[in-house]
């Protein structure tokens, strides 16, 4: 049972209530469905993978023991989202994040996943082409802030609506658009575009 | 009477004639009337036909300026290129209408959209894969089963925390108990050699206490008659390779063992 509803939570995006349910009562289905998806988003804003994995279990931990608190008024995923982003915070105001900041930077490297990638580019040229681009893109959000990074990676990573993004982050939208404007300013430079 | 007969006869005659006359007179004024209605309808008609034309023609003009100012427009937005906002807007799904019409004509902005959305998906699909990949092997977060169950019983919040996020924790106990391990080793390993060096430091002086002068010298003819029967083996078996060894080193350790 809770297979199936792990299977159709990944598909559906779990917008279902009583999928919610299902999800957030068992740390499994919680842990498998949401876990990837949350390591992305937080090792790119932390840039270090141990402080990120060590967020995203602090968080689904979090989560499940406050699961009673969350009243299905948006997705399950905005509802980590915005768990994570609250402990990204804290851990981001000690001090001994901010030196280990500067000590060490050990974020994702997409370099590895270079012979990984699906059919979607069918010659080997095609997926080295792939890779550089993303690889370019990945280099342009550690020149980002943190607020242009995050909108980003909300907006194109994870495809949540600009009203979403707003809830996580307590922005207007119209804060929302102007960071996602020069960020994707950014990215365009990066790529050869020109700025218009 | 045939003159009064006659003279009726006449008026009759008179009237009708008056009568047919009038007649005569009202035709021709509707015939009249008619003609000049038909000529003021031809007129009218006439009028009216040059007045379509003149708004026709009025009209005309305006639609060809309302389409050279589309014209202008058009060349317009294909000379000046999508600004910012229109190119994130694309980006976010909410396609302007000026935009979609400049995207159809200019290759340039149509290909930089094409290209960067391609990045974005690119590296979209590779930090999905990289991130699936790296919590593959990722521990489920332990959970107090007696909270799952019901949440009756509350632990405190540092008993709950998984194996992960206390790693950087255990490795620091892990390296103070290495430090005090090896730390204690070595200082147990220092207390045991200087004991040892004690011993031995002490040792001669107790033996050599202990030694009575007769045994000393039992020992030291002993010594010495080993020390005679080595010389001899050693004499021997160099004297085949045509060596001296009448200033061998043994000798002297054994010579000087003895002086002790």
């Amino acid at each position: 049972m809770i297979d199936c509803a792990m299977n159709e939570a990944r598909v559906a995006e779990v917008q279902d209530p009583e999928l919610h349910d299902l999800v957030l009562h068992d740390i499994e289905a919680l842990d498998r469905v949401y876990r990837a998806r949350l390591l992305r988003y937080v090792a790119y804003l932390v840039g270090d993978l141990d402080l990120a994995e060590t967020i995203v279990q602090d968080c689904l931990l979090k989560a499940y023991n406050g699961r009673d608190g969350f009243r299905g008024e948006c997705s399950v995923y905005t509802w980590l989202v915005h768990i994570a982003t609250n402990l990204m915070r804290d851990h981001q105001r000690t001090r001994k994040f901010q030196f280990w900041r500067k000590v060490q930077k050990t974020g994702p490297d997409l370099s590895e996943l270079a012979g990984l990638l699906p059919s979607r580019e069918s010659s080997p040229e095609s997926q080295v082409l792939a890779c550089e681009r993303a690889e370019q893109v990945s280099v342009v959000l550690e020149t980002l802030s943190p607020n242009q990074r995050a909108i980003f990676l909300m907006r194109f990573m994870d495809e949540m609506d600009l009203q979403e993004i707003c809830e996580v982050t307590g922005m207007r939208i119209s804060t929302v658009k102007t960071h996602l404007h020069r960020a994707v300013k950014a990215v365009r430079l990066k790529l050869g575009g020109r700025a218009g | 009477m045939n003159k009064h007969l006659e003279r009726k006869n006449a008026d009759s005659l008179e009237l009708q004639a008056k009568e047919c006359q009038a007649g005569i007179e009202r035709r021709t004024g509707v015939e009249r009337l008619q003609a000049s209605l038909k000529a003021g309808t031809a007129r009218l008609r006439a009028s009216q036909s040059v007045d379509r034309e003149q708004i026709d023609r009025e009209q005309l003009v305006a639609d060809s300026e309302q389409m050279k100012e589309d014209f202008a427009q058009m060349q317009a937005d294909c000379n000046l290129h999508l600004s910012d906002e229109q190119f994130t807007e694309l980006l976010l799904g909410e396609i302007p209408v000026g935009a979609q019409a400049h995207l159809l004509t200019c290759a340039q902005c149509s290909d930089e959209a094409e290209r960067v959305l391609d990045a974005i998906g690119d590296f979209a699909q590779q930090s999905r894969l990289w991130a699936e990949r790296r919590t593959a092997s990722w521990p489920i977060p332990v959970v107090d089963r007696r909270i799952a169950l019901g949440g009756r019983f509350h632990l405190p919040a540092w008993m709950l925390r998984s194996q992960a996020q206390l790693r950087p924790q255990m490795w620091l106990v892990a390296a103070l108990t290495l430090a005090l391990v090896s730390g204690g080793g070595f200082s147990l390993h220092r207390g045991y050699v200087s004991s040892v060096q004690r011993a031995v430091a002490i040792a001669p002086v107790s033996q050599s206490a202990a030694v009575a002068p007769a045994t000393l010298k039992a020992d030291n003819e002993l010594l010495s008659a080993i020390d005679g029967e080595l010389r001899a083996d050693e004499s021997a078996s160099a004297s085949q390779y045509g060596l001296d060894v009448s200033s061998s080193v043994g000798r002297n350790r054994t010579a000087k063992r003895i002086a002790n």
